[in-house]
């Protein structure tokens, strides 16, 4: 009797380890999201403009607002993946091209914010402003932008 | 001369002007406008030995006479309308003019800026768009290297070649995953003596007057970055003044000079290698200095392909073949026989490995050696006896780096 429930006890237990480690990834992975200030009007952004947008070229959104583009720094878990999943360019090229804009005096770098939390916090306060997260947010004047 | 001292008078006065309205902006300012004015930095010192020939210095005894400092403001009142100025303090043996230069001052204005088209001006002191590397060929962290390949971007003429007072007009335009720019320059170079003994072919008292730049170059990239094409042409023109003292060949009679240079550059980035070339011909046109109605003409070939390997974000490794002719239809040297100076300097062919490491967001570390044939790149200014030159010859080369 005794010997039965042990099994069954190790069984239930193997089941659920098994299914944490098959769940984990999905329970931790995290999708990078990019967010926008609430007031901005676009509904998505393709690929290329947000290349446009994070490498420094374009200054003003269609309806006329500056853009204020935040970072986190290169080595960021955060910052990497955007880099890669979103922009699908590597963390030292947008360092090259942003190093390309100061130092010849042509252009400017994003604004290098500290944490995800400073990020959405500056999102939400500078109108035009953009940048990405980790995951998932929760802030009011924050909008999560879909990428075509 | 006058004219000169007055536009380099006039360019201090206007990055000072910048500083000051920096400074008060920056009093009392708000966090809204503090982000509106930026400092940036960077510095190197670097370390050069030679087996032979001098290169930046003592450097057959090893030459720490290899450093740069620079200190640069922006400031951006409204999105369209960007200051910019940054001064330079230089070290790289008698090849550059040691102190503090001032690298650029300008004012950029985009009046078109949309996603997939935008065009603008800047004006002021700027650095010429020119190849690959000649914009931001002092910081560290922007090179694929300590040294440029000396084909494209030879430091012996880097001072000539590398800033000027002058108007750019700029553009670019996007067309599915491609992205066109496109810079149209006007302008003054900077000519100093140092210019002069280099363009001037005599030791005779002389000076350029009536000068004028013009240069083009537009950079086709495709998705990000991946591949990137670029043509550059740029063109120089002046009269040699001069009283002549005696006639040619020994001296030499007011003239005219042409100079213009055609690149072509490449650019692949695969995952983790890169594969980058880059291919120069420098035309120059003595026309009457040798003689009434004689027209010399002397042409520069360049090129260079370089293949880097980033192992990580932090590490990177490269190999380089770098070929240099200054007269391309000599490339043996026998001709340089005829001035007195050693086969040797008719090329340069520079085998180098290197490395670089990133240890932080800010400093830089890179190392690399070059097996070198020919002397064509050696400074004339640095080894004034050229029969005393070695045709063989090899470079070590360190340096220590940091930007903010």
């Amino acid at each position: 009797m005794i010997s039965r429930l042990t099994r069954n006890v190790a069984i239930l237990i193997r089941v659920i380890c098994i299914t944490l480690i098959f769940c984990a990834p999905d329970l931790y992975a995290k999708t990078p999201q990019l967010i926008v200030n609430a007031d901005n009007v676009e509904e998505s952004l393709t690929r290329n403009t947000l290349r446009a947008i994070f490498s420094m070229r374009v200054h003003r959104w269609p309806d006329g607002t500056p853009v204020s583009v935040f970072v986190l720094p290169d080595a960021h878990p955060a910052h990497r993946s955007f880099a890669r999943e979103v922009l699908s360019l590597f963390p030292h090229q947008l360092r090259r091209s942003w190093d390309r804009y100061v130092y010849s005096g042509i252009g400017t770098a994003p604004i290098e914010v500290k944490s995800e939390k400073d990020m959405v916090h500056k999102v939400a306060t500078v109108p035009g402003g953009i940048g990405y997260t980790g995951g998932e947010v929760s802030e009011e004047n924050v909008r999560t932008l879909f990428v075509q | 001369m006058f004219e000169r001292y007055l536009s380099s008078k006039l360019a201090v006065s206007f990055s000072c002007g910048i500083l000051f309205c920096g400074a008060l902006m920056s009093t009392g300012a708000s966090a809204q406008q503090l982000e509106d004015l930026r400092w940036h930095g960077f510095l190197s010192q670097g370390v050069i030995h030679t087996d032979e020939n001098n290169f930046f210095g003592d450097s057959t005894d090893t030459s720490f006479d290899f450093r740069d400092v620079g200190l640069g403001l922006s400031w951006k009142p409204q999105s369209d309308l960007l200051f910019s100025a940054q001064l330079i303090y230089r070290d790289a043996g008698l090849t550059s003019p040691n102190g503090v230069n001032l690298d650029f001052a300008m004012v950029n204005y985009s009046f078109i800026n949309r996603l997939d088209f935008g065009m603008g001006v800047r004006a002021g002191r700027v650095k010429n768009p020119y190849a690959f590397y000649n914009e931001t060929r002092d910081i560290a962290a922007t090179r694929p290297s300590v040294l440029l390949p000396q084909s494209i971007y030879p430091e012996a003429s880097r001072e000539f070649f590398h800033s000027s007072d002058s108007v750019v007009l700029y553009g670019y335009k996007s067309i599915g995953d491609w992205v066109v720019n496109v810079d149209v320059l006007a302008g003054k170079a900077k000519i100093d003596n140092r210019s002069e003994r280099l363009l001037i072919p005599s030791k005779q008292d002389a000076s350029l007057k009536d000068d004028n730049l013009f240069g083009v170059r537009s950079i086709f990239e495709f998705d990000g970055g991946r591949l990137r094409i670029g043509f550059t042409y740029i063109e120089f023109d002046a009269q040699i003044d001069t009283v002549p003292v005696l006639a040619p060949p020994a001296g030499i009679l007011p003239g005219g000079l042409d100079l213009n240079s055609r690149i072509l550059s490449f650019e692949y980035n695969w995952e983790r290698l890169q594969l980058t070339s880059e291919y120069l011909r420098l035309k120059v046109t003595y026309d009457g200095v040798f003689g009434p109605g004689v027209r010399i003409t002397r042409e520069r070939e360049g090129y260079y392909f370089q293949l880097g390997y980033r192992l990580n974000e932090q590490w990177r490794i490269f190999g380089r073949y770098d070929v240099s002719y200054p007269d391309r239809k000599d490339k043996s040297g026998d001709s340089q026989l005829l001035i007195g100076a050693p086969r040797s300097d008719g090329f340069s062919k520079d085998i180098t490995v290197g490395t670089q490491y990133n240890f932080s967001d800010n400093w830089l570390l890179a190392a690399e050696v070059h097996h070198i044939k020919g002397t064509a790149n050696v400074a004339v200014i640095e080894n004034p006896n050229r029969n005393n030159l070695k045709e063989d010859w090899n470079l070590y080369t360190f340096q220590l780096s940091y930007k903010f």
